[in-house]
């Protein structure tokens, strides 16, 4: 057997240092570290302006905060973090993490179809259950209930968090420069030769565009603002404001308050030109409406670590990353949509297939992006009041007193557990008191 | 290999009582065809469909042989014997059937050389960093070894060893799935009374006529060479390859894959069983095509699959006679096919399943497979009322992806290969690829990475054994395994190999634990 070939890249440039390049530089310098590969991280003005979407960072599936070592106590200290159980999208509530437990082969939401519905949906969701108390605990491994866990996004003070994460820059061998001269960086996505402003410049292999900005100038950020919180709740909300989205983030200190342009909402189909690879808002103008906006950049960092090419032969690596991103961005698109349409501003990527089958039978398939899993878009769905019009025929051959028992004894095991969660005041109170 | 989900139907046929239903079903399920295919969907139908929803007639002919295809099966096929509340050892007992750890492959990269694709997975992954990449890092190494000696099935077939993987158990020890070989003439008709059982009616008939709907196009009835007609509104074409509704009614049209998959003809032929039974199914490249061994309890099932452009009929015939050592049980048997599938597997009121619906050849043994795919997607998008444009959709949608898949899979075993002595191989060397196999290979060669999916039959182990067992070896491997010092590393892999060791060296003989489960669990 043949030896590998010696690795040729060397250098790894990141334009940007807001949330989206310090986090890739973060990420990629441990995953480099050891191997010789240098990560560089260049300032780039107006990098940081669209920091404020990524206040709502989803514990799952990509968590890199958690990988990297910073944890939600950490976070609770240093960026005024709070938790979401939920997230309010106009008159819509969806809770975060499963509803139910399947049984006797049938989906959940099939057999909740078939019961009286004196109960909503979401009476079987943990996460629901805690948000009615304004209560709060992290999901542990396993619980009384088996499987049904509920999940939680962290509101976090962006700017605040960039700074913690930029105090790891030199423990993990990030170099940071000069900004970068914006006359001598090319946007053509060729060059890849950096000149700084103190005139010093560098030969990078990959340069990560994380500068916030669409070479196309489509970008959804209006603004941030924030005021003072009287009692923080486990949950965000969304609002149709007229000209505007609104997202309203309840920190542990304060809201911030987002508005963000509802016109916008493209994406590149291929982020990765050349040896520049365009991640964040840089890569697409999707509004942040819902937790797994995050998860997209989280991703395409993710991915990039895994997947750095070894040489200077971008070509393989590039159509396959640019796949895979396009694959998620339809999903966070066809997702957005949803939302959209059902806050009264009806969408042309509201995803008319899947859907018809969904409101017809309740089935959904998965698409080949994991961003958003099966019981996510079920979820999304019967929050949106998509509600199937037939169940899993499966599902009717239960006997009838089998389900009511089964969805009886699912929902007080669900506020039994559930009412030991303290509430989300207390829970950040005690935690910063740990932490002291 | 990938999971599809499915439900428990066995585990809910229990708790149904069917004397309770009242009045008509809503829709009157056809199925054409009696094979595998026809008395699968009828097994599934009425055991997965209340019995107000669907009544399943079953048309077939006596007259009318069994093709019988996919003698070796995949991991998938235990799922639906469970699924249909199956006990495992009655149904070995009465299919003869063997466990199967995989596939070995001879003579495809090269004449001489030989691989194992196994039902499970390599090494152990780190830090979300594939087992390969820190096998390649080393694989110059003497020491390391080949990648096989990293998955406990391969060394488990290696040494004709077997044992039901226990899920309880270590995990690297019982990191395999398995599969059976089974005589296909022999599940249809256990099928068939798992289906009677259950309320399927069988009628012993030819379909000479089809009758549609001069509105809707759809078929309203077929009529039988004695003159009986039976009517439904939905209609299942089981009957093999001729597609006598989908395509001879309903003009559904084919594509044809022959231009990556040029083989069409196959000659099959059993032959007596001589010692130990293998758990495994063999694939053996031949000059013109390739050829099967697959080990079943009371014989050996053998086939050459050919390209007729390269090698008749006669030829094939004294091929596969001069590479059967044992006896031959019955004449050799010739069948003709078309690689490639129906344009619209389920069109107007008729789903195609089976061979009507498309063939791929047996090469990975996805025949029952794709039986099965799309008999679950049927049970899943299964018609609630007259208008079910919706579910067609989804379920065309699903199974062209499923075909898709499986066939890029089977096309790199042809072009991953350096053999260059027959017309054949020279032919399928220099094959125009498939896009998305193409950049899947390229994207391998160079890194060893994948293009992941999550739709699909298989996944990265299966492609893993296939591309490095015909010598596709990435130039390079992820740069993170360079974190990992190499002599700590070498170290972690001599570990590795010996747990698997252990591991295989525990587990009982195949053929000694086959006859044991067969007769203790059966009695």
């Amino acid at each position: 057997m043949r030896s590998a070939r010696t690795r040729s890249l060397q250098t790894i440039a990141i334009v940007g240092a807001g949330f989206e390049g310090t986090l890739a530089a973060l990420w990629l310098g441990q995953a480099c570290r050891g191997t010789g590969i240098r990560i560089v991280l260049a300032p780039c003005p107006g990098a940081e302006a669209c920091d404020f979407a990524y206040a709502t960072l989803p514990a799952r599936p990509d968590d890199l905060l958690g990988a990297l070592g910073i944890s939600d106590l950490t976070l609770l200290q240093a960026c005024s973090a709070s938790f979401a159980l939920g997230v309010a999208l106009g008159d819509h509530t969806l809770p975060f993490g499963s509803v139910g437990m399947d049984f006797a082969g049938a989906d959940f939401h099939h057999h909740w179809l078939l019961t009286d519905r004196q109960e909503s949906y979401f009476a079987y969701s943990p996460a629901w259950q805690a948000m009615q108390g304004a209560q709060f605990a992290p999901p542990v491994a396993r619980n009384a209930i088996g499987s049904l866990q509920h999940e939680f996004t962290r509101l976090v003070d962006v700017p605040a968090l960039v700074d913690l994460l930029s105090r790891q820059f030199e423990s993990r061998g990030i170099r940071v420069t000069a900004p970068i001269d914006s006359n001598q960086w090319s946007p053509t996505h060729n060059a890849h030769k950096l000149v700084f402003t103190d005139s010093e410049s560098l030969d990078a292999d990959i340069v990560i565009d994380a500068s916030g900005s669409r070479s196309d100038g489509e970008s959804p950020w209006l603004h941030a603002q924030s005021e003072d919180t009287v009692a923080p709740l486990p949950t965000y909300k969304v609002e149709d404001e007229g000209p505007a989205w609104l997202r309203v983030t309840p920190l542990a200190d304060r809201t911030i308050l987002t508005r963000f342009d509802h016109t916008r909402s493209s994406a590149s189909r291929t982020p990765w030109e050349g040896n520049v690879v365009r991640i964040g808002a840089a890569a697409h103008a999707l509004p942040p409406l819902l937790p797994w906006y995050s998860s997209l950049l989280m991703r395409s960092i993710r991915r990039l670590a895994e997947w750095l090419p070894p040489s200077r032969d971008l070509d393989h690596h590039r159509r396959a990353f640019n796949r895979q991103f396009a694959a998620d961005v339809d999903l966070l698109a066809s997702a957005n949509a949803l939302v959209e349409t059902a806050l009264g501003r009806p969408s042309d990527a509201t995803p008319e297939a899947a859907l018809s089958l969904w409101c017809k039978r309740g089935a959904w398939h998965d698409p080949d992006s994991d961003l958003l899993n099966r019981w996510d878009w079920i979820g999304l769905l019967m929050a949106l009041n998509h509600y199937p019009q037939n169940h899993d025929p499966l599902a009717e051959r239960l006997p009838a007193k089998s389900r009511t028992q089964h969805c009886a004894r699912l929902r007080a095991e669900i506020v039994r557990i559930t009412s030991g969660f303290p509430k989300l005041t207390d829970y950040l109170a005690a935690a910063q008191q740990a932490g002291q | 290999m990938a999971c599809v989900v499915i439900s428990d139907w066995a585990r809910i046929a229990k708790t149904t009582n069917k004397s309770t239903v009242m009045g008509q079903p809503r829709h009157k399920v056809v199925v054409v065809g009696g094979g595998t295919a026809g008395w699968m969907t009828a097994a599934a139908i009425t055991t997965a469909i209340p019995s107000t929803l669907a009544s399943v007639t079953l048309i077939e002919s006596e007259a009318i042989g069994i093709i019988g295809v996919g003698e070796a099966t995949l991991p998938h096929l235990k799922r639906f014997n469970d699924n249909l509340g199956i006990d495992e050892a009655s149904f070995m007992k009465a299919t003869s059937a063997t466990f199967k750890l995989g596939i070995e492959f001879r003579n495809w990269g090269q004449r001489g050389d030989a691989y194992f694709h196994p039902f499970g997975d390599y090494g152990v992954e780190n830090q979300s960093i594939g087992f390969h990449h820190f096998w390649r890092r080393l694989a110059h190494d003497s020491e390391v070894g080949d990648f096989s000696r990293y998955s406990v099935p391969v060394m488990a077939a290696a040494a004709s060893k077997f044992r039901h993987p226990d899920e309880t158990g270590d995990r690297l020890a019982n990191s395999y799935g398995y599969a059976y070989q089974l005589d296909a003439t022999r599940y249809a008709p256990f099928l068939r009374s798992v289906a009677e059982a259950r309320g399927a009616t069988r009628v012993e008939g030819f379909v000479a006529q089809t009758h549609r709907n001069g509105e809707t196009g759809d078929i309203e009835s077929v009529a039988l060479d004695d003159g009986r007609v039976i009517d439904g509104t939905l209609f299942v074409d089981c009957s093999g390859f001729n597609g006598l509704l989908i395509e001879q009614a309903l003009q559904a049209g084919y594509t044809n894959w022959q231009n990556w998959l040029p083989c069409d003809r196959a000659v099959a032929m059993p032959s007596e069983s001589r010692g130990a039974t293998l758990p495994y199914t063999q694939a053996i490249a031949e000059a013109s095509g390739w050829r099967w061994r697959i080990p079943l309890q009371h014989r050996m099932g053998n086939g050459l699959v050919y390209c007729s452009q390269f090698m008749d009929a006669d030829d094939a015939t004294s091929c596969l006679l001069g590479a059967v050592p044992e006896p031959e049980l019955s004449a050799p048997r010739q069948l003709r096919f078309t690689t490639g599938k129906r344009n619209r597997m389920w069109h107007h009121n008729c789903v195609a399943i089976g061979l009507s619906g498309g063939f791929l050849e047996p090469l990975e043994s996805t025949s029952i497979y794709l039986i099965q795919a799309a008999v679950e997607q049927l049970i899943a998008h299964f018609p609630l009322d007259a208008d079910y444009a919706v579910e067609r959709e989804a379920f065309n949608r699903l199974l062209d992806l499923e075909f898709v898949r499986v066939r890029d899979f089977l096309v790199l075993h042809y072009v991953a290969t350096e053999r260059n002595d027959s017309e054949f191989w020279r032919y399928m060397r220099h094959l125009q690829l498939p896009d998305s196999l193409r950049e899947r290979i390229e994207l391998f060669s160079h890194s060893g990475h994948f293009n992941e999916y999550q739709q699909g039959l298989f996944l990265r182990p299966s492609w893993l054994a296939v591309m490095l067992g015909q010598g596709i070896v990435p130039d390079h491997y992820d740069v993170r395994v360079d974190t990992i010092d190499p002599g700590q590393l070498k170290q972690r892999l001599c570990e590795l190999r010996s747990k698997i060791e252990t591991a295989v060296d525990g587990m009982p003989d195949h053929d000694a634990y086959l006859r044991a489960y067969c007769r203790e669990r059966a009695a």
